[in-house]
């Protein structure tokens, strides 16, 4: 009997004489068996623990993110208002003369990050 | 048993005790995934609590295109091959040269062998010897008592696929096992 007709056989419950037939139903009694490891009582307790620890560190991770932002941008205006400090273009003054470049610069670099998102993160 | 729809609807309203049960129903298929694929000293539990926190994390998408179990069960496979491949463990894809069955075959592991009380451990000691994808097909059907379908719909794989991986790592199984059964009456 071929390997196809005597797993068919045994998959329908069939008992297959012969012994291909005692091997296959060793194996299959072997793959129903229970595997060593389970998991123990308190698993599901243990998944809720994380589960609210999860939740709590995220929103005092919140909370911390806001305070560092407000932070920062209290210690900005200290120091510009202390200082008499006036923003200026630098380096990047030579771009007043080129709009079109600036604008070109603008779009491609939009138009890869449009391109990333739609192409490279979608099939990661 | 709460059907499926009501326990997420649960879930998602943020009843405790619905997400516990949710867990409570599903750890099994879980533990028999993870316990199957993930092997060396790992801590098998701490895998099976993440992929219990993606599936809370996830809950919120899931459509019901597919029978929750499965979808868990998704979860479960993907994290499990993702794990093996990060950690850099063994990770074998289905081999394409013929060569490989023999090779599988003929592969000695007395001292594991030995210790084996049984019969049924020695087949389950061949079955860790297996690439990943057989163990996973094997686990979802004979341990789950998944169908063709859902075995397919949880390792993104059609049906005639499912049956070809069930039925070739089964051959092996028995090839492997009458060479050592010879081996011993010799």
């Amino acid at each position: 009997m071929k390997d196809e007709d005597i797993q068919e056989r045994i998959n329908q419950g069939e008992s297959v004489p012969g012994h291909e037939g005692q091997v296959y139903r060793k194996i299959v009694d072997a793959l129903q068996r229970e595997p060593k490891f389970s998991l123990p009582p308190s698993f599901a307790d243990r998944v809720m623990l994380r589960i609210q620890a999860g939740s709590s560190s995220s929103s005092s991770d919140l909370v911390w993110l806001y305070v560092g932002i407000t932070a920062c941008v209290l210690a900005l205006v200290v120091a510009i208002w202390r200082t008499g400090f006036t923003p200026e273009l630098g380096i990047l003054k030579f771009l007043t003369g080129y709009p079109a470049l600036t604008l070109f610069g603008v779009v491609f670099i939009a138009g890869l990050q449009w391109l990333d998102r739609r192409l490279v993160k979608k099939s990661a | 048993m709460t059907d499926d729809r009501t326990l997420v609807s649960r879930v998602l309203q943020g009843e405790e005790s619905a997400l516990r049960a949710l867990i409570r129903q599903h750890e099994r298929l879980v533990a028999h995934m993870v316990g199957r694929l993930v092997k060396g000293n790992e801590d098998l539990e701490e895998i099976c609590q993440d992929v219990f926190l993606k599936v809370y994390e996830k809950l919120p998408e899931f459509g019901f295109q597919s029978k929750l179990s499965t979808w868990i069960a998704t979860i479960a496979y993907r994290h499990a091959i993702n794990h093996i491949r990060k950690q850099r463990m063994q990770f074998q894809e289905i081999p394409e040269d013929e060569g490989w069955i023999e090779r599988f075959v003929e592969r000695d592991n007395p001292a594991e062998i030995l210790s084996a009380k049984d019969e049924e451990e020695r087949v389950l000691i061949f079955v860790d010897q297996l690439p990943p994808q057989y163990k996973a097909v094997l686990t979802l059907y004979h341990l789950d008592g998944m169908n063709y379908a859902e075995v397919g719909e949880v390792m993104g794989m059609p049906e005639g696929t499912v049956k070809n991986y069930l039925f070739r790592a089964r051959k092996l199984l028995k090839e492997k096992l009458t060479k050592y059964l010879h081996r011993e009456i010799a």
